[in-house]
This record gives structure tokens, sequence and C-alpha cells, in this order.
């Protein structure tokens, strides 16, 4: 079963995706911040990172600056949810962090799993 | 990857909620995935307002969910909508479900409702969703930090999902209201007071995050239809854009030499028109023989009346000659009829710019101006209603009479019904029945115009099987004399003079 982990202070919304990620065959694990997101990446070595950017404690971009430096670990496909405009929120003065997709909150649904499907496919695999 | 696509992809959008008046109060509708609350009395219509949402939502393609808590049951709730014209049988069961959530509610509380709304609303792929009976959840939780969170999960899921939400509730506790209010997306209250010996309903929006709406309250009917609401006239159209001079700048004229040399030859487009006088003095057949003069000239009028009927007026019109019968056969003219019954002002009004801009109306006479004062319920509007319409009208181009009845039986004096309305007439013309010397005669005047200086002359005018026919020959002097005699004795004309005096 493939794991997601998802990385966001806010508890309504953790849960909710949990929820909607289960239903579509997805484990999901979670974590309330970026800190504590990196301990649950070692763990768990989740097959989808999904975070949100403003966090406390470690924001986004250093969760994700954290799993790169992970050698067994550096690809594993991130998604990050923002509630700014811009994608300024993946460069500071250390440089830019590569992320699989950037989405702007409040992220639709329909949208997300889209996009978690491209990355690492669907929860339940199909027949053919 | 940084795409900036993806970043303004996800911006709000909007859901009609199908309710007549609504969107336009809202600017376009509710937000996707909004929550928001419904509050009213028992009897305010919250269900039927629900339940038109749910419909009007699932005969525009979308899914709905409807989940009642400690209500009136379903079977009963249906047979009572079966009435209304927006109940589609087929859709019920289909792309409209009814579920009650109170079981769930009573065993597991508001986590365990949580649980459920979401599973109903993934399950039936609802993209609207209507909670009613929510006072019973906030009844049945015990702390107001519960009601939040609640509320709060509610939210993030119906916008992750793009389910907007709509929660039905009544009289609550304090505590409770409060969580509602502050959480929520928007709050839209519906009313229902008394007005004299009758009740009106009106709906105002008092919170709604991420937009501007329509502020204040909103009358609004129950009929077959469901709930229609009429955005407040001054609120709709107050703040009309200036749009360019009508291409067409011809004076739309009475075809009486004495009227039309008093206003620079008739009334300019856009212009608004008082004609006052005492009953049976002609205010009716003026109007109707200035849009059959206009109809003769080609150009469409509407008369829009509220005390004679269809028949009487063509009955009054061919007894002076007007050729009214081929006028409304020939689509020139429109006769809009509305008994002065109960009828909201705003309803009117919308009707009548509706008249308007369907057959490109040049020419309005409203009969008269007690029948839409009448239907303001709040009379302290009056002023910003009639300057609302009014403005509306003369965007539109539309040369406009209103008539009314004068309160003086003596004088030629701006003396209306509604005191707020003087400022931003055009044109006042007078009509008097004047009796000197045993000797009944008409007697017009033209006694505000912004075309050109006033002018002075007051007209002698008929009525007869040839029509109305205003004079430009003066009154005789003696006449003219014997009248302004009168005038200044009058108790009107000595309050004038006191009130200049000071």
């Amino acid at each position: 079963m493939k794991t997601i982990l998802v990385v966001d202070d806010e508890y309504g919304l953790v849960e909710t995706l949990t929820e909607l990620l289960q239903s579509e065959g997805y484990r999901v694990v979670s974590a309330a911040n970026g800190q504590d997101g990196l301990e649950r990446v070692k763990q768990e070595k989740p097959d989808l990172v999904l975070t949100d950017f403003m966090m406390p404690l470690s924001n986004g971009r250093d969760l994700v600056r954290g799993i790169r430096a992970l050698p067994e670990l550096a690809s594993t496909p991130v998604i990050m949810m923002t509630a700014s405009t811009r994608t300024v929120a993946l460069t500071d003065e250390r440089g830019t962090v590569e992320v699989a997709s950037f989405l702007r909150k409040p992220v639709a649904w329909e949208r997300l799993l889209e996009g978690i499907v491209k990355l690492i496919g669907p929860g339940v695999e199909r027949p053919a | 990857m940084s795409d900036d696509d993806e970043l303004t992809a996800a911006k709000l959008l909007r859901v009609p909620t199908g309710l007549h008046g609504l969107d336009t109060i809202l600017h376009g509708g509710l937000f996707r995935g909004g929550v928001y609350v419904v509050h009213a009395r028992p009897g305010s219509g919250k269900t039927i307002l629900g339940n038109q949402v749910c419909f009007g939502h699932v005969a525009a393609g979308g899914r709905a969910l409807f989940v009642t808590l400690l209500t009136e049951s379903h079977s009963r709730m249906l047979a009572q909508l079966e009435n209304m014209s927006f109940f589609d049988p087929p859709a019920v069961g289909a792309t409209l479900s009814y579920v009650s959530g109170y079981q769930t509610l009573e065993k597991e509380g508001l986590a365990g409702l949580l649980v459920l709304l979401r599973r109903l609303v993934r399950d039936c792929k609802a993209t609207c969703l209507v909670i009613d009976g929510v006072v019973t959840a906030g009844a049945m939780s015990e702390s107001e930090l519960e009601i939040k969170k609640f509320i709060h999960e509610l939210q993030v899921y119906a916008e992750l999902v793009g389910c907007t939400t709509l929660l039905l509730t009544g009289e609550s506790q304090t505590g409770q209201q409060y969580a509602f209010r502050t959480m929520v997306d928007g709050l839209i209250e519906l009313h229902l007071d008394a007005a004299g010996m009758e009740a009106s309903r009106s709906l105002e929006v008092t919170k709604f995050r991420g937009s501007t709406v329509l502020m204040g309250r909103h009358l609004f009917e129950i009929t077959s239809a469901g709930l229609t609401i009429y955005p407040r006239t001054e609120a709709a159209f107050g703040r009309s854009p200036d749009r360019p001079d009508p291409r067409d700048t011809r004076p739309a004229a009475f075809g009486m030499e004495g009227l039309d040399m008093a206003l620079g030859g008739g009334l300019r487009a856009g212009s608004t028109t008082m004609v006052l006088g005492m009953p049976g003095s002609g205010k009716t057949l003026l109007g109707l023989s200035w849009l059959a003069a206009g109809a003769a000239a080609q150009e469409q009028g509407l008369y829009f009346g509220f005390f004679e009927t269809p028949s009487d007026l063509l009955r009054k019109a061919e007894g002076i000659g007007l050729p009214w019968g081929d006028a409304i056969a020939s689509g020139r003219i429109e006769v809009v009829w509305e008994p002065p019954l109960g009828v909201i002002a705003d309803r009117l009004a919308e009707k009548l710019l509706a008249a308007v801009s369907r057959r490109h109306v040049r020419r309005l006479f409203i009969d008269g101006l007690a029948g839409l004062s009448d239907a303001l319920i709040n009379t302290r509007r009056s002023r910003r209603f009639f300057s609302a319409l009014c403005n509306e009208l003369r965007s539109r181009g539309v040369a406009t009479i209103l008539s009314d009845e004068t309160r003086s039986l003596r004088e030629f004096e701006v003396d209306t019904s509604d005191e707020g309305l003087t400022a931003m007439l055009d044109n006042v013309i007078s009509l008097r029945h004047v009796e000197i010397a045993s000797r009944r005669s008409k007697l017009a005047a033209v006694l505000k115009t912004r075309e050109k200086a006033g002018d002075e002359t007051v007209h002698g005018y008929s009525i007869g099987p040839r029509g109305f026919t205003v004079s430009t020959a003066r009154p005789d002097d003696r006449y003219v004399e014997e009248l302004q005699r009168e005038e200044k004795a009058s108790p009107v004309a000595k309050k004038r003079s006191k009130r200049r005096r000071r």
C-alpha cells in the first residue's frame, strides 16, 4: 500500500485529508510541523509528502531541504500547499528547493488527487 | 517545480443560489466550498430556502444533500414542497438526497455527525449540502468550543471537496449563535416583521467573507415559486455607472402647443416630470395623450398604472379620440396594470425596468405616484427609492411622467404626496380646476422646468372628444388677477410667505 505523509499544523485539514486519502486506498501518516515531518519521513519512508509551507518550529521549505539531504530518500516527491499567491516561498538565502507541485490553498480535492495519482499512481490498483 | 499557473488555479469560484434576487445581493452567489448560516425564526421560510437552493443546484447540473436534525419528517417536508414550482420529483433520490442525521448526533455527538456528513457528501458526490435544524446540534454539544470545532472541521472539508454548505438555524442560545456567527463564511438572516396589520418578510446578509454584498434588508415574498427576493431598488441601482447621453435627443412632445412651448418642445430624454392635479383634473388623460403622441411618432411607450384597469383606460382614451386600441395592437404602447394590493415597491420597480428594457421604451407614464409610495412599507426610504429609480430611468434615456394628486385645492405650487421627490424632478406640470365668478375653468401651468427659465404663463386647457388640448393664449387679465388675489389670501400662500421672511 502506498504511503503518503501529510504535514500541516491545521488539525482539521490533516484529519480531512487523511480520511479522503484513505478512502482512495492510500496509507496516511501525519505530522504537525516540518521538524516532526522529517522524523516521520525517516521512519515511514513515504511514497509522497504533502506539506503545508507555513508551520511552527520548521516550515515546509526546511522540511524539503531536510528530505533532499537524506541520500536514500532525496527523490521523494513533495507537493507543497500554501496560502501565499507566489512561489517565493520555495526560495531563501540558501537557494531554491525542488518540489513536484506547488498548490495554492484552498486546495481543490480533485486537483490534488489528480496530482498525487500522476506522481505515485492510484492508492488502490484497479484491474486493467 | 515552481509553477505560477498552479498558484492562480484555486481562486474562489461562485455558486449561484438560483434564488431570484439573492444572487444579485451577493454579487454572483455563494463561494464554492463556503459554509453559510441561514438564521431565522420559525415560519420565516428557511427550510423552503434550503430546499430551493438544493433543487436549483441539481437543476444546474450539481448534486445536493439535505440533512435534517430533529426537524419535520422528510415525507411531510416533501409533501409540502410538492406544490412548489421548483420541486422536481425525479431529482429526489437521484441527484438530491434527503438523510436524517439525528440518530448519529444523539449517539455519537458532533464528532460522529461530522464523520457521517463527510461520508454522505463523498458517497453522494454532493457539491451542495444543507443541514436543517442546526440548533439541535448546538443544543446537544457540551461546549461552545465543541461547536466551533465542528464548524471548523466542516469548513475545512467543505472547502477541500468544494461542497457549498448551508446551515439552517433558528433561535438558539447566545453562545451557540456567537459560535456560528464568528466561524462561518457568511450569515443570511430572514426577518418577519409586523407592518401595521400586515407582515413583511425581509432578508439581510449580515456577513459575507470575500466579497461585498448589497447591504441592508431586502423584502421577499414566498409564493409557489418559493422565495422571491427583491433587492432594494436604491441598493441595486443606487450607483448606476454614468452612461452616455441617449443618441435620440428629440424632445418627447405632447403635441399640445401651449405645453410644448412652455417645455422647450417637449420632455427631454431621461427627464422626470410630475403632473400634479386634483382628482378629475385630467392627469391620466394628459399622460395617455402624451403616450399616444409618442406612438404616432413611432416611439415605444409604457403605461404603468395602479388604479385603472386596462379596459377602463381604453374607454377613457377612446372617449377623447385617442387611437389607444390601435397603439396597443401595434405594440407601440404597453399597459402594465398592478392593483395596489400589498405589493412590494422593489418588485414594481423591477417589473417596470424590465418592461422598459424589453421594448426599448422611450416614453413612460407612471400613473400614479401613490401606487409606488404605498408599496414602500418603510416611508423613510421614499427619497432614496425614487432617486434610484429616476436615475436608472434617466440613464436609460427614458422620458418619464409621474402623476400625483395635489393636496392643495387652491394653489399652483409643487405639493406632492411625496415630499422627498421634488428635488429630483426636471419638470412639474400642474392641472387645476378653478371656479371664479361662477365659472369653472381648467388651467395648466409649468411650475418647474430645467429646460429654460420658468414659464410663468398659465394656460387654459380643455378635454373633449377631439382630445386634450392646451391653449397658447393666456386666460384674460381679469381672470388672472382674480386668481392671484385668491392665491395670496390662501393659508398655504401665507405660510410660504412667512417661511420666505424667515
